[in-house]
């Protein structure tokens, strides 16, 4: 596939290193501050993600570290972005499809998207690094954005 | 033809990615069935007509008339034997329809 595609789903700016957080709801505000700021997603997204989150919660207890992949509805999106967020500490999310168990997220990717239909190849590609534990562990330990970068982009080639 | 349905509460490609993996394993294991992301809202009415619901949504609690089966494991790999040893155990054993 071509690299350029997965680039636009990218953003420099929206990859975070030892981003600071007690709770996921903290979290999930200070991300959505921040997309919002460069203009990817609408006021309403914060809210909608919170929401969304404790409906369907999305901590994804993967063989090497805890991800979590919250995002809201496509209403709430002005234009496709994944924020990458690596954590300082880890934060506690509710597992996917269980909504009882937590999970010690260490990074999040939230997804603003559009409609999955759009973007399906893309996310399928971008969504197999969950069950590759040598990728999350390599991004987990990367300590730049360009590593990081480098890393996801690998995923789409 | 067996059926074999998924959801998840996002429509953000959750329910497509495991559908795609759940059909690639299949066609690997020679178990013939169809694979289809469904909207979650419109689950009730998928559920009349299939033979096995993978859910990654938390449980209501509600009961299904089909059996149902955790989709995280073909997002996380984690368990993913396992889980295809019941959807091979699900499809070759249910009527087809």
């Amino acid at each position: 596939m071509d690299n350029t595609q997965a680039l636009q789903l990218f953003d420099k700016k929206l990859i975070l290193l030892n981003v600071k957080a007690n709770k996921s709801e903290e979290l999930l505000r200070f991300l959505a501050k921040e997309l919002y700021q460069l203009g990817y997603v609408k006021d309403t997204f914060s809210d909608a993600l919170i929401a969304r989150e404790q409906l369907y919660p999305t901590g994804l207890p993967t063989a090497e570290i805890g991800v979590a992949i919250p995002h809201a509805d496509a209403e709430h999106v002005i234009k496709p972005v994944i924020a990458v967020a690596n954590l300082a500490k880890p934060v506690l999310f509710k597992e996917i499809g269980n909504g009882q168990r937590d999970v010690a997220v260490q990074m999040v990717f939230m997804m603003a998207i559009e409609g999955p239909k759009k973007h399906l190849d893309l996310l399928q590609k971008f969504m197999s690094i969950f069950s590759n534990a040598q990728v999350l562990k390599d991004l987990k330990a990367a300590n730049t954005v360009d590593d990081i970068l480098g890393i996801l982009l690998n995923q789409f080639t | 033809m067996k059926r074999i349905i998924v959801a998840c509460g996002s429509g953000v490609a959750t329910s497509q990615t495991v559908a795609y993996k759940v059909d690639a394993l299949c066609k690997q294991r020679g178990i013939r069935a169809s694979v289809e992301a469904v909207d979650i809202k419109s689950l009730d009415a998928y559920l009349k007509n299939c033979d096995l619901y993978i859910s990654i949504t938390p449980s209501s609690g509600k009961k299904y008339q089909v059996p149902v089966i955790s989709g995280i494991p073909f997002l996380t790999g984690v368990g993913l034997e396992a889980a295809m040893d019941e959807v091979a155990k699900v499809i070759q054993g249910s009527k087809t329809k």
